[in-house]
């Protein structure tokens, strides 16, 4: 009897143990899907962003007719799937430019803001 | 037994030579007339019907110079094409057809007539008109049913192995001939490059393939691949790019249809990427499909890779809009929402109202769109499918009408479903920036950053010496970007002897002359005139030898000179100021103590270009910094002087002991304040001299007494002779102290070392080759005549006996048992 209470104490003690490591170990591994997440997310993110600028390298800055409407729809909506409200406003201000001038100074800005959006870890 | 295999071998050759020569007649050089029976062998004559260029009991064939052979008219009997007075030629296999054929009915047919002519393409199909005189035109043309096909193909549609054309201009000519080539299919007639040759071995070598000949070609990091335009999934022309992925002793590559690489493919040709290609190669139809290409590497040896592939959809159908559910009309408040079915994930493009916007459709083609609210009117909507192939639709074109709202259907409104995102829209007129008017990266700082003139030190270095600036042109050094390239590159800068046109001095006239340097004093004053300002020259060998100096840039883009010497030597330095100066001061600056191997390990030589100069070592003066050289160790200050006042300068000094890195400044004083002090640099590396040695266990051992002898070889005998170091103010042989120790500086050339001491055999070393000026001190170790008996120690002297012993007891057995078993019989 006495024993057998011994034996069970024990399996309890083994058993409350197991819930305190795996329970550890539960929230450590949380905590890791969790920063990988965050590191796939960036690594898309930084993934659309040279997708848009190689886009845009090659179709305006490269071009040397007028730029056709189907690219203009591509570069439109390839810019709104950066999700990025200051990227957007700056490829906005770069489009309804007015002058020469303006115009390189608005490619400069966005082409800064393009690679300060890269994140690199 | 013998007898009867020799005599089924030979049997067995002659019938293959005779299979073989089979397949040789019917190629692409002596070609036949529809070789796959597919029925295209028919001309028609607008008079006569149809002319049959493969009948039963004739037919033509086709080589680089003539068709010959007869050819069956319905109407009109036997044409030949090869009769007396006339025959048809192919005009030095070209494919176009001239000359005469002559039929007993027909008459004579001319094969290039006035506003006719026929060729045969490249494609083996024969296109165009003949003449007949009395049956008028007769037409080939493969577009129509008057189609003659034949496997033979112009010179300039065949591998370069198979056109009767010497390709490469080595005086050899197609497969067999040309050792250029692996086959027929071969389509690179140039030599395989030379085995590299063995090195000198005592025992001498042979020739053969190199050991790597047997190995396949090496892959890139990613393995061997290709890609179909760009790895992309569908395709609308039969015709694509293919980019073609393989390590650097890739020669060649075959390309098919089949993995097997059986059936039509381009054999062995060179290797090219990127490398246009038929999805359907040889075959006339096309059908959409799947289709897979394989390809396969190979070394300039023939060895191939793995065979690796890539597949891709080819879709030539246009999309259509099946489907388009749209309203009647829309209220002014309610967003215009339509949808419909069409190819699936194509692109919908949609333009109204002066702008432009696009939908992709589902998996199932099904595609929704939200155009937003408009206002009251009536708008015209064109719409047209884009399929990934790039395939577009015909246009369709709908009408929006836009009604007034009317109180009342609002609440009808809200009610609806979940609604689609309003479309992404373009304006139809592109924005000022997409013009393609203007400049939209400003080129005046790109063109001051990229187009900067080189730094001033090279420019002015290129300026003194033509052939560095010849150089630099060659390479396409122009501009500061290109100062970069240099930094991994090693160059020699031109002699001074061979700057100034001097001949070589002779050592020993009518028995052989050393290419040597000339000592500056005994410079005429016209060449002392010519002599580079502001550069330091380094010589030794009693000004005989010039050092050979390497130029190459700094991280800075400062040109950096390099001079290698052995320790202890002579330095004779020459330098000659731009203006008239006050003093020369030089020092000898420690630099650093090991020497940086970092250029020379990835150095790019360009000596091949310069190698034939003789003087080196210049230098560029720049501003003095005392400062500089007050907080580095100064292991030696010294003057130049000029005795004759030549205006050239001159100092002999002694090479550091202690090997190292070093620099030697030269301090320029000019008389004109202006000019002030002006200081070039010349970096010195000095290298321990070599030493005779014997390996003992306890570590080396120096020999003293050991003669040193170097033999050099007189390039007009052909014999190897002593060096005279004498002309050179050294010594030949040099008999090595305590510390075993010798070293020579010697000019250009082919030597070798000789090594006697007593009770070692004499070591005698391989020949080398020297560069201008560099020291000859290379360790030398002398075994002992007796040293074998060095790793004979007691333990193994025990061991052995030990050995000889259990041996006899062994021995000693044996003898007992014979003893025993005769004493038992």
């Amino acid at each position: 009897m006495k024993n057998q209470t011994i034996i069970l104490i024990v399996i309890s003690i083994i058993l409350l143990a197991g819930n305190v490591f795996f329970g550890v170990k539960y929230f450590t591994v949380q905590k890791e899907i969790g920063q990988t997440q965050t590191v796939l997310e960036t690594q898309k993110i930084n993934e659309k962003i040279l997708e848009f600028t190689k886009l845009f390298i090659e179709k305006v800055l490269k071009a040397e007719t007028e730029v056709d409407f189907e690219t203009r729809l591509k570069l439109e909506n390839a810019v709104r799937n950066l999700g990025d409200e200051e990227i957007l406003v700056q490829w906005q201000k770069f489009v309804e430019s007015r002058t020469e001038i303006e115009a390189q100074n608005e490619v400069k800005n966005l082409l800064e803001m393009l690679i300060n959006k890269i994140e690199i870890q | 037994m013998s007898k009867n295999f020799i005599t089924l071998l030979v049997i067995v050759s002659f019938m293959g030579q005779l299979v073989f020569a089979g397949f040789v007649l019917a190629s692409s050089t002596d070609g036949t007339i529809d070789p796959n029976n597919e029925g295209y062998k028919y001309a028609w004559g607008e008079n006569v019907g149809w002319i049959n260029f493969k009948p039963t009991g004739g037919g033509v064939t086709i080589t680089d110079s003539a068709l010959t052979g007869y050819a069956w008219g319905e109407n009109i009997g036997w044409i030949n094409l090869n009769p007396n007075y006339g025959g048809v030629t192919n005009d030095d296999g070209k494919g176009s057809l001239s000359g005469y054929a002559w039929g007993e009915n027909a008459g004579w047919i001319n094969f290039n007539p006035t506003g006719g002519g026929v060729t045969i393409d490249s494609s083996g199909d024969f296109s165009g008109y003949a003449w007949g005189e009395n049956i008028g035109w007769i037409i080939f043309d493969c577009s129509t049913s008057a189609c003659v096909k034949t496997d033979w193909r112009p010179r300039s549609a065949r591998p370069a192995c198979n056109n009767a054309t010497d390709d490469d201009g080595d005086g050899k000519t197609d497969y067999l001939d040309d050792p250029g080539c692996d086959s027929l299919t071969d389509d690179d007639e140039t030599d395989p490059a030379p085995s590299p040759a063995p090195s000198p071995a005592p025992s001498g070598g042979g020739g053969g393939l190199p050991s790597g000949a047997y190995n396949p070609p090496t892959p890139l990091l990613g393995g061997f691949k290709v890609l179909i335009n760009d790895d992309d999934e569908y395709v609308k022309e039969r015709e694509v790019s293919l980019k073609l992925f393989a390590g650097k002793d890739t020669k060649k590559m075959a390309i098919s249809n089949n993995p097997d690489f059986s059936g039509p493919g381009t054999g062995q040709i060179t290797y090219q990427s990127p490398y246009t290609w038929d999805l359907c190669y040889w075959q006339k139809e096309c059908p959409d499909g799947k289709y897979t290409v394989y390809v396969k590497f190979y070394t300039q040896y023939g060895q191939a890779s793995e065979v690796v592939s890539d597949a891709i959809i080819l879709d030539t159908t246009a999309p259509e809009i099946k489907r388009i559910d749209i309203k009647d009309y829309y209220r002014a408040n309610e967003d215009v929402i339509l949808s419909g079915k069409t190819e699936a994930k194509a692109e919908i493009i949609l333009h109204w109202n002066e702008k432009y916007g696009s939908v992709y459709a589902d998996d199932s083609g099904f595609w929704i769109v939200n155009l937003g609210k408009m206002s009251v009117g009536r708008y015209p909507l064109e719409l047209f499918a884009k399929d990934t192939a790039g395939n577009v639709g015909e246009p369709l074109i709908v009408n929006l009408l836009i009604k007034e709202v009317v109180p009342g259907e609002e609440e009808e409104e809200e009610e609806e479903e979940e609604k689609p995102e309003e479309i992404i829209t373009v304006p139809e007129e592109a924005p000022l920036v997409m013009q393609g008017e203007w400049q939209l990266l400003p080129s005046k700082p790109i063109r001051e950053f990229v187009l900067a003139p080189l730094p001033k030190e090279i420019r002015e270095l290129a300026q003194k010496f033509p052939e560095l600036e010849e150089t630099f042109e060659k390479v396409g050094i122009t501009k500061i970007t290109d100062v970069s390239k240099l930094k991994t590159v090693e160059l020699t800068l031109p002699g001074l002897t061979e700057k100034l046109g001097l001949p070589t001095v002779e050592v020993q006239p009518g028995k052989f002359a050393l290419p040597k340097g000339v000592p500056v004093a005994e410079l005429s004053p016209e060449i002392k005139q010519q002599l580079p300002t502001e550069i330091v020259f380094a010589k030794t060998g009693g000004q005989l030898i010039d050092f050979d100096i390497a130029l190459s840039v700094t991280e800075k883009g400062k040109p950096e000179q390099r001079i290698s010497t052995v320790s202890g030597k002579p330095l004779q330095l020459v330098v000659k100021p731009e203006k008239p100066v006050k003093s020369i001061k030089g020092y000898v600056v420690f630099k650093s103590k090991k020497k940086e191997l970092g250029i020379k390990n990835r150095k790019l030589s360009l000596n091949s270009l310069l190698a034939s100069m003789v003087f080196a070592s210049p230098s560029f003066a720049k501003e003095h910094s005392p400062i500089e050289i007050e907080e580095r160790l100064v292991l030696l200050e010294f003057e130049y002087t000029d005795p004759d006042g030549d205006g050239i300068y001159t100092a002999e000094i002694q090479a550091p002991l202690v090997e190292g890195e070093y620099e030697i400044i030269t301090v320029m004083d000019y008389q004109d304040p202006d000019l002030g002090k002006k200081e070039i640099r010349l970096i010195t590396v000095v290298d321990p001299e070599g030493y005779v040695y014997t390996q003992l266990p306890e570590g080396k051992l120096r020999i003293t007494g050991a003669i040193v002898s170097l033999y050099w070889l007189n390039s007009e005998t052909k014999q190897y002779e002593l060096w005279l170091a004498k002309e050179y103010q050294q010594e030949n042989p040099q008999i090595t102290d305590d510390t075993g120790k010798y070293s020579f500086l010697v000019p250009e050339g082919l030597y070798y070392l000789k090594v006697e001491a007593p009770n070692y055999p004499t070591y005698q070393s391989d020949t080398f080759s020297i560069r201008e000026g560099s020291g000859i001190h290379m360790n030398i170790e002398l075994k002992s005549k007796y040293w074998w008996l060095k790793i004979i120690d007691w333990k193994i002297i025990i061991l052995i006996i030990f050995g000889i012993l259990l041996l006899y007891n062994f021995y000693r057995d044996k003898i007992r048992e014979k003893l025993v078993k005769s004493k038992k019989l």
